[in-house]
């Protein structure tokens, strides 16, 4: 990963932004280390146009030293941000001739031919799997023309293209398509956050922003269900609230097989209590409301305490205790 | 009443989507037990000790040593002919001089003899004329029935499962740590951190995982066989939104099973609630050192020995998972032997013949 490729190329005369050290031979004429490409981009133009634009500008002048540009060019990656686009890594699998490295005999296929141009071609589908890039047919077909239909690099991208589908959506607590290459705001991924955690589906989310001056991005994010608001009703005032706590939680009760159905009627009762309990009433603790702040201290959480208090009137005769930044806040 | 911080999914907190340091939090608002009032803020913010280690260190370089590339020897890349010895790290060789091993002995002879008591005492008490296992492999299971295998209340129980991540092995930044909470849960919990070392070596870092380590006595292995009849893998936990994958690790006396495992992923959706997955044994896929095979077949859990939860999602940050136990759940309407299609190989294949 740390070797250094000492590969020299032969600059091009045109240079999207690049800045080149000054130097005897002439512009067109001088030997510049493959990097250089990628380092002379100053940070701030340093976006997808330029690291295609190397791509292509490497095309056009070379026919050899593949390997080298594309292990110089996957160091660059992330710092140009284009790690998680496909059409990148297309670019990057075109460089590498087409038809030339296809085994033709036996031993060619059953041996790694062409061993360091299937290494590279691996380590760049590696990069794009790490990076959870979803591959499809054409990247299959790049790959196929360059390496042949079965070889070693070849056989990297059909497993890639059978297993990341199958477990792509494999989460059912999230749908990846809701955040996936979608520049979402603070508050609306909290508010994707909030749908994920809350496990009952009658939960409503909702969004209050403050018109302030001084900070115009203020926000809280409330989800609470009915049941909740409910459960919430039902204390009493000024409730001692570590008295009361839920009865541990029998998810699979342990059944004996016995015959005795004289106390049936209890039995029956008993079942019927123990099925209205809502999902809210967890093992230790009931869980009556969940939110989002847009800061994390006391302060921001007690005004999301406010606003729950105007759909929750109980909720001022109770005692809250914050514990937010360290110090608790009664 | 409670307001206590939930670390937040992970997918939040991707460098694209958030700006670093941004402030979102999600809070829960609860009702507490009252054992729990006194507890400590659970979820601090972890130091990594070794990266201020290697930045302090001068001169030699605190890293292991490059791996050789040769036509002879062995390869790095982990495929089943390939393992070097059973723990599946090269060059591993734990020698121990007479002394040590005398020392440790009073220890070993202790802790030995109370397994043998312990085992003992439960043939003597499961010495019946009724065969459960007989009754449960001719199909006495019902339906919705669950058995829990292991719970994590008490220290012992804590004590069979072993936690580890990159920086151990000096293979990276993370950090992780596996403990008990005060409701009779385990929370693993820690610090994900991609960075790699830069030693030419690793090239991928970012890992933390817990694996069980039950053994019988004299150092047999215990086989999880009597999961055999159940259809679902069953554990009670409460995540912080990241995925992590449960491994079932069934390495065997011959060296191409030594890293054999079958893996699916454990997603998780955060916040407050406990969350009850149950993984069927049937979705399981074959791994060799983490990495998918070609040749896919079905879990066979009379040669599984250990179970492992790992995390290795890419993303940096803190992450806690807390665990109430670990059970299997039998659904009698599930009928799925296998998910994945079990395609006929050609002679040649990745495996050899």
């Amino acid at each position: 990963m740390s070797k250094t490729f000492f590969s020299l190329f032969r600059s091009p005369s045109v240079q999207k932004g690049c800045r080149l050290a000054s130097n005897a031979a002439p512009v067109e004429n001088r030997l510049v280390h493959i990097e250089n490409q990628f380092e002379s981009v100053p940070p701030p133009k340093r976006d997808k146009d330029a690291f295609m634009g190397a791509i292509a500008m490497f095309k056009e002048k070379r026919g050899r030293g593949h390997v080298e540009f594309i292990n110089s060019s996957l160091k660059f990656i992330k710092e140009y941000g284009v790690h998680k686009d496909l059409d990148t890594y297309k670019a990057l699998l075109n460089v590498f001739p087409k038809g030339k490295m296809i085994p033709q005999n036996t031993f060619q296929k059953i041996f790694l031919h062409y061993p360091m141009q299937q290494n590279c071609c691996v380590k760049v589908l590696d990069e794009m799997e790490w990076h959870g890039v979803q591959p499809d047919k054409e990247i299959h077909d790049i790959v196929v023309n360059a390496f042949g239909e079965w070889n070693f690099a070849t056989k990297k991208i059909k497993r890639m293209l059978y297993w990341m589908p199958k477990l792509k959506y494999s989460n059912k607590y999230l749908d990846r398509r809701t955040v996936e290459g979608k520049s979402l705001s603070d508050c609306e991924l909290a508010g994707v956050a909030l749908k994920m955690m809350s496990r009952d589906p009658a939960t409503n989310v909702s969004l209050v922003k403050f018109k302030n001056d001084i900070m115009a991005n203020e926000w809280i994010v409330l989800a609470q269900s009915p049941s909740q608001q409910r459960l919430l009703k039902q204390l009493n005032a000024g409730d001692e609230l570590t008295t009361r706590s839920a009865e541990p939680l029998q998810e699979f009760v342990k059944e004996e097989m016995d015959e005795d159905y004289t106390n049936w009627y209890e039995d029956w009762l008993k079942r019927r209590e123990s099925s209205k309990r809502t999902i809210h009433e967890q093992q230790n603790e009931v869980i009556l409301a969940l939110g989002a702040i847009f800061r994390y201290d006391n302060d921001t959480a007690f005004r999301w305490v406010e606003e729950l208090q105007k759909t929750n009137k109980n909720l001022e005769n109770l005692r809250i205790r914050l514990r937010i930044d360290g110090k608790s806040l009664i | 009443m409670l307001i206590q911080r939930h670390l937040l999914p992970r997918f939040l907190c991707k460098s694209s989507l958030v700006p670093s340091g941004s402030n979102i939090t999600a809070l829960s608002f609860s009702k507490e037990a009252p054992q729990e009032e006194n507890q400590k803020p659970r979820r601090s913010i972890m130091t990594n000790p070794l990266k201020d280690k290697l930045q302090k260190a001068q001169g030699e370089a605190n890293v292991l040593e490059k791996k050789k590339r040769s036509v002879f020897a062995r390869s790095t890349v982990p495929v089943n002919i390939n393992i070097p010895n059973p723990k599946g790290i090269p060059g591993y060789d734990p020698t121990y001089s007479a002394k040590e091993l005398l020392e440790e002995l009073p220890r070993t002879i202790k802790k030995q003899s109370k397994l043998v008591a312990k085992e003992v005492a439960q043939m003597a008490k499961s010495a019946s004329l009724e065969k459960p296992e007989f009754l449960e492999d001719i199909g006495l299971l019902r339906h919705n029935e669950a058995r829990v295998e292991f719970r994590f209340d008490t220290e012992e129980n804590r004590s069979l499962w072993h936690s580890g991540c990159d920086s151990d092995w000096k293979e990276g930044f993370s950090t992780c740590s596996f403990r008990g909470t005060d409701c009779g849960t385990a929370e693993f919990s820690g610090h994900i951190s991609t960075q790699v070392v830069k030693d030419g070596r690793v090239e991928r870092a970012g890992w933390a995982s817990l694996k069980l380590e039950d053994r019988r006595s004299f150092n047999r292995k215990k086989f999880l066989s009597r999961w055999r009849n159940f259809s679902h893998l069953l554990l009670k936990v409460r995540g912080d939104g990241r995925s992590y994958k449960v491994m079932l690790h069934s390495p065997l006396s011959m060296d191409f099973t030594w890293g054999d495992s079958f893996s699916y992923p454990l997603h998780t959706h955060g916040g407050p609630y406990w969350q009850y997955e149950k993984i069927p044994f049937s979705k399981f896929f074959h791994t060799v050192a983490g990495r998918i095979q070609d040749r896919q077949y079905k879990v066979n859990l009379e040669d599984c020995s250990s179970i492992g939860i790992v995390l290795m999602d890419r993303i940096d940050g803190d992450f806690c998972l807390e665990i109430d136990y670990i059970g299997v759940y039998n659904d009698t309407t599930h009928t799925e032997d296998f998910a994945y299609e079990t395609y006929t190989l050609p002679l040649f294949n990745t495996h050899g013949f």
